[in-house]
């Protein structure tokens, strides 16, 4: 199996999908004569021309409307905003439109349309460039939320999202996007709503996604050291979000640590964390912990971003109070 | 602010608790969650934790000592603080309280004055009225609600949320999760009675796990009710079913015992009491489950030992007395029966033996018995006490000389020869079928009395021969 980078799984998703149907298109700041802000649109413009490649003006509430009017009227735009902290100013079109139509018209209308981009912390970007939305997304009825951690995830589920009659918001992450890992070529379709089960074990259940996927797996190694077997699982989407899978894992483990990189309150894991207790409740031989950032702006110095972000230490600490077994 | 330690409430019918012990001093630096001491009711020694971190300040009810439940028994804060000189201790925020709120987010931290725990120790036991919601929302996201003060939440720097259940939250019911609830039900175990290790003495899983399964429903005083259920009506037809291979033999070998070997049976009864606190210490060691029957086997190996006239087989012109023990196990089997065969026994531990009973039982039931592996045994159990028999006789295995057969282990009235007392002893009734041709009733009987004594006084099981 050939092994791709996260943004090169993601542009081939997008040249998959577009060399099969002739609807879809990107489009968005710098795709096209730049090759895109972080270069997922890599030669895009020169194999599919201007029609297809569309670079749009900085104006995310312009395009991504662009967006939402092109899906309604037939086509099936890609439109990626350059992070997902910029793309606060298209919430309304996002929210207000995409996500309403199928309901508003009755279904008469739908929205085929993907938002995709960079989301959460990278290197010292600071408070306003550094910042998780996922939830925010997940919030609204009509929305589905894509957050895969590994370039074969990036790969099948954009090629899903981009197929899928609604309107997908797509998460992806600065530092994932150099990352590699072993990408079927071809037809590879990820469905929404089955979580990846990263590691199998009985001792704790760990729910985590995108980069905190590879925070909870060294997590897991580390607790493995002491003998504590911890199932790692993925939901790879929020919403929908196989629930099944966790209640299955928690029914065996009794415990169970949900971790997030962004703030704690109201959280997605907040949502897990009820739905776990709704539905497993005489499971449960421990209150669900969450490990998430903490509950400030992200500031700008290195070690305090370090500061900040969840560690495989937290996440071990939280596994060895959910089992009673804290130093 | 120093925060008072209280003497919790444990049981439901605790009122006051005693201080066994203090397992840190007056100055000592206490981390949230460590046990500071235990504290002695009627039932059991249980830990006191400490809800906050900081420097023991003062230890106010010394060890040996007795406070009523809600009472401060410490105080705990920053180095040099002021405690109170007065033990006006607020009575804990009951969970009902909170629980009545259910939906609403209250500040764990509840220090709200409910009712003056020391003036009338029972009050603490009331659930107060909820308290009013603040009336200013907190900052948004302040952590409140999750009791941690700073504004990084309650997933800040520890890395999760800390728990802190109120100091002493006691409603009357014993904390428990509900995973160990749940099991508790459903093994009939009563919460009240097993120390929980986790925070606050919640009961969780692990504790239960202490617990022998064996224990019986009745130690726990709520049996579990039993459902009876009878196997369904079935048509029934005219028919003649071919005989299968395992059920041929088992005609033919029977059917030379019974006509062929003259029986005679004898019948004793044990007091199994040591035999069942055998099993569950020996279930402790965590090797693996080890049921009755596993002892039961291994008792009779021992006896046969020393009766190695039983150890025997008909010969036809001579009596063969074999030179092992091998003991068979008389397994049902859906077509049948089956007696896989520990070779040996006498020389295998328990544990071996549990480990191998049960692997032969099921491959048995499997149907992947090697041959040598259910042929010359030198005498057989066979066990129907699983189905609730109180005793039975069961035919010779030929050519051996003799056969046990166990009934189902169940408290009977008994006399209690110690204390003349009548009393529900658990017992159990337990057949030997001799040939007569091999061995005399006399001999049957003193092999019994043997494997009386042994299974009575189980522990020469365990010791080294």
């Amino acid at each position: 199996m050939p092994t791709l980078s996260y943004r090169e799984a993601l542009n081939q998703a997008m040249r998959e999908e577009m060399a099969r149907d002739e609807r879809v298109f990107l489009l968005g700041e710098e795709v096209g004569q730049y090759n895109g802000a972080y270069k997922i649109s890599q030669g895009l413009l020169k194999e599919f021309g201007p029609w297809r490649v569309v670079d749009s003006p900085i104006a995310e509430l312009g395009f991504c409307g662009l967006g939402v009017g092109a899906a309604m009227g037939g086509l099936r735009p890609i439109v990626e905003v350059m992070t997902w902290n910029f793309a606060l100013l298209a919430y309304d079109q996002i929210v207000n439109n995409a996500a309403k139509l199928r309901s508003m018209s009755g279904g008469q209308l739908h929205c085929p349309v993907v938002f995709r981009g960079p989301q959460g912390a990278a290197h010292q970007l600071a408070s306003q460039h550094s910042q998780v939305f996922e939830n925010t997304y997940a919030y609204v009825p009509g929305l589905k939320v894509c957050v895969p951690a590994t370039p074969r995830d990036a790969k099948g589920l954009l090629k899903t999202a981009i197929r899928d009659d609604d309107p997908v918001i797509f998460m992806e992450s600065e530092v994932l996007y150099g990352t590699k890992g072993e990408v079927e070529e071809g037809e590879l379709l990820i469905p929404f709503g089955k979580a990846d089960l990263v590691r199998d074990g009985g001792d704790v259940t760990i729910v985590a996604w995108q980069k905190m996927r590879f925070v909870a797996q060294k997590a897991a190694e580390l607790l493995a050291q002491d003998g504590i077997e911890a199932c790692v699982l993925d939901p790879r989407t929020l919403r929908p979000f196989d629930l099944d899978a966790v209640l299955a894992s928690v029914a065996r483990t009794h415990r169970c640590v949900i971790v997030e990189e962004g703030w704690p309150w109201m959280g997605s894991g907040a949502q897990i964390a009820d739905s776990i207790q709704r539905h497993a409740f005489d499971e449960l031989d421990a209150p669900v912990l969450r490990v998430t950032g903490l509950d400030v702006p992200m500031p700008y110095a290195k070690p305090l971003e370090h500061e900040v972000l969840p560690t495989p230490e937290r996440v071990v600490e939280a596994c060895r109070r959910v089992l009673y077994r804290s130093p | 602010m120093p925060k008072p330690i209280n003497m919790p409430k444990l049981s439901d019918e605790m009122t006051e608790g005693k201080i066994a012990e203090w397992l840190k001093k007056q100055g000592d630096e206490v981390k949230a969650g460590e046990v500071v001491a235990q504290v002695e009711t009627e039932k059991a020694t249980l830990d006191v934790e400490a809800f906050e971190g900081g420097v023991l300040l003062a230890v106010v009810v010394q060890a040996g000592e007795t406070a009523p439940v809600g009472r401060p028994i410490a105080w705990i804060g920053k180095a040099g603080e002021q405690v109170p000189d007065q033990p006006a201790a607020p009575a804990p925020q009951p969970d009902a309280a909170k629980e009545a709120k259910a939906g609403g987010e209250i500040s764990k931290e509840s220090t709200q004055p409910v009712a003056p725990a020391q003036a009338t120790p029972p009050a603490a036991t009331v659930p107060a009225p909820p308290r009013p919601p603040p009336s200013a929302p907190a900052p948004a996201g302040a952590g409140r609600a999750t009791g941690a003060p700073s504004p990084q939440g309650a997933e800040g720097r520890g890395g999760a949320a800390a728990e802190k259940p109120a100091p002493g939250t006691f409603t009357g019911r014993v904390p428990a999760s509900p995973a160990a609830r749940k099991a508790a039900r459903e093994r009939g175990l009563d919460l009240s009675r097993l120390k929980g290790s986790g925070p606050g003495g919640r009961v969780v899983l692990a504790d239960l796990e202490q617990v022998p399964r064996a224990a019986p429903a009745a130690a726990a005083g709520a049996p579990a009710k039993k459902r009876r259920e009878l196997p369904p009506r079935r048509a029934l037809h005219d028919e003649s079913l071919p005989l299968s291979p395992m059920r041929k033999a088992i005609a033919r070998n029977l059917g030379v015992a019974k006509p062929g070997a003259p029986h005679f049976y004898l019948e004793i009864s044990a007091d199994l009491r040591r035999l069942v606190s055998l099993r569950e210490q020996l279930e402790e060691l965590g090797e693996g489950p080890v049921s009755l029957n596993d002892l039961v086997l291994k008792a009779a190996a021992e006896t046969l030992t020393r009766h190695p006239e039983v150890n025997a087989a008909w010969g036809g012109d001579a009596i063969l007395r074999r030179g092992a023990v091998h003991v068979g196990m008389a397994v049902a089997v859906e077509e049948g029966l089956i007696t896989p065969v520990l070779r040996d026994a006498d020389r295998k531990s328990v544990l071996e033996i549990a480990r191998l009973s049960r692997d032969l039982a099921k491959r048995a039931r499997d149907r992947r018995l090697k041959p040598e592996e259910y042929q010359g045994a030198s005498f057989t159990v066979s066990n129907l006490g699983m189905f609730g028999i109180d005793a039975f006789y069961a035919i010779i295995n030929p050519p051996e000389a003799a056969i046990l057969s166990v009934g189902a282990a169940q408290k009977v009235p008994w006399v209690d020869e110690a204390t003349g007392e009548i009393v529900a002893m658990e017992r159990c009734r337990f057949g030997l079928s001799g040939d007569h041709r091999v061995i005399d009733g006399a001999v049957g009987a003193r092999f019994l009395q043997t494997f009386k004594a042994v299974v009575e006084s189980p522990l020469r099981l365990v010791a080294a021969p």
